[in-house]
């Protein structure tokens, strides 16, 4: 694929960076032939490798993604007490 | 006889959390079951049930997106308030039950990526329900119908169910469009309110519609089919020369009266097919009054009766996820994380119902 974006999100704790892959990544890519996503957890960071066949396919992959992960963000922050 | 208690927890009873997010309405429910077999001295205990509802502007529909972003923005803090409400903590949970289809994809989504993180968060089990199966159980479970043919009427369904053998069977369908989805798209023509629901602002009109409009009407063996209707009644609702024959009111009741009388044919030979003299209806359009009338007419000269929950359960909720959800746990489902993986096509007839005989 010929663009590609990194993304680096700090978790806080090992433990919020594997739920955040584990709720991230069951979820197959809508058009896995334009695009691609690809997760890691280094430490307490999840680290997220997005490629596109084309700068748009990638924006419009990023946003997606990012709307969940905001969401499963606010989940650690809010239903963890 | 299925042991219904096999997994249960020291206390003696159990306590699901229910999300449901398939369409405009995102649902948190938590339910109450003591051991034992269901009897009418032993029926579930609703803890909380909480409903909040996207509505698009008048005449228009809602898209997946916009309801998806409602959902995001929601979930987290109808989940606390559910927690509030039924007085239980995390802790007192068995299980997170969320709708894994079928329904619109991007709102399934928002609202799976919740009951994860609870779950992981927490060390609780998931267990994925299907929605159909969420409706059914619930109507069986607030009527005490014991083994009704089901009519499953809402914006994206309309099945004729009957239970046999462990699965919800489907005996008939909408070939097209659901019945729901018609009259919500009667109302988008007429430019009607989305608020609190086009179905229900069809139906008060509908009550004051006198004169009866011939439509299509289309029932092809167990089978219907409604976008002729729809086009028919579009069609003479745009035509300014019948504008004066049959007014709004007019319209929306010839509508409501051709689309439920197919309803009460498919019907009543599935109750003959399976000889039941139960009629359990559920899902949004279950709510209609006339609908109900109609059907209660008919099971009344078959000697039966029919069965009906108000929109606190016929409308999507989270508690019927709940139910489902936990009638599931008790036998020992549970979805692995994995395979939580949400479908907008899940067939009614796909689901093993292992908790039942």
């Amino acid at each position: 694929m010929q663009h590609a974006l990194k993304l680096e999100i700090n978790c806080k704790t090992p433990r919020y960076a594997d739920a955040m892959i584990n709720t991230l990544s069951p979820d197959p890519i809508l058009k896995p032939d334009e695009a691609s996503i690809n997760y890691e957890v280094v430490g307490e960071t999840l680290v997220i490798n997005i490629e596109g066949q084309s700068i748009r396919s990638l924006r419009v992959t990023a946003n997606g993604l990012l709307d969940t992960v905001q969401e499963a963000l606010e989940c650690i922050s809010s239903l963890d007490s | 006889m299925v042991d219904l208690d096999k997994y249960l927890p020291e206390r003696g009873y159990y306590l699901a959390l229910g999300l449901e997010g398939s369409a405009n309405k995102l649902g948190v429910g938590i339910i109450k079951h003591n051991k034992g077999e269901r009897s009418d001295e032993n029926r579930a205990e609703v803890l909380c049930n909480i409903r909040d509802t996207y509505n698009a502007p008048p005449g228009e529909g809602f898209l997946p997106r916009d309801v998806a972003k409602h959902h995001r923005n929601k979930v987290v803090r109808m989940v606390l308030e559910a927690l509030k409400i039924a007085n239980v903590t995390y802790k007192d949970l068995d299980c997170i039950c969320f709708t894994q289809g079928p329904g619109m994809g991007a709102p399934l989504q928002a609202t799976v990526i919740a009951a994860r993180m609870l779950s992981q968060l927490h060390g609780i089990p998931l267990v994925g329900v299907n929605h159909c199966v969420g409706h059914i159980e619930m109507g069986r479970e607030i009527t005490g119908a014991d083994n009704p043919v089901v009519l499953y009427v809402s914006g994206g369904n309309t099945q004729i169910i009957a239970y046999s053998h462990q699965r919800y069977r489907i005996f008939g369908e909408t070939l097209d469009i659901a019945v729901g989805n018609c009259l919500d798209r009667f109302a988008r023509v007429l430019k009607i309110s989305n608020d609190p629901a086009p179905g229900y602002n069809i139906e008060q009109l509908a009550k004051k519609g006198t004169k009866y409009a011939p439509l299509p009407y289309a029932v092809k063996g167990m089978d219907i089919s409604m976008t002729g209707i729809l086009a028919q009644v579009e069609q003479l609702a745009k035509d300014k020369q019948r504008k004066t024959q049959y007014s709004m009111e007019d319209l929306c009741f010839s509508l409501q009266e051709t689309l439920f009388a197919m309803l009460v044919e498919i019907t009543e030979r599935a109750m003959a097919h399976v000889q039941s003299n139960q009629v359990l209806i559920v899902g949004g359009v279950g709510s209609n009054l006339r609908l109900q009338e109609m059907m209660s007419k008919m099971a009344a000269e078959r000697g039966g009766s029919i069965y009906a929950t108000d929109e606190r359960f016929c409308i999507d909720n989270g508690i019927m996820i709940a139910q489902a959800g936990l009638l599931a746990y008790r036998v020992g489902i549970t979805t692995d994380i994995k395979d939580s993986v949400c479908s907008q096509r899940f067939r009614t007839d796909d689901v093993y119902v292992k908790w039942r005989d």
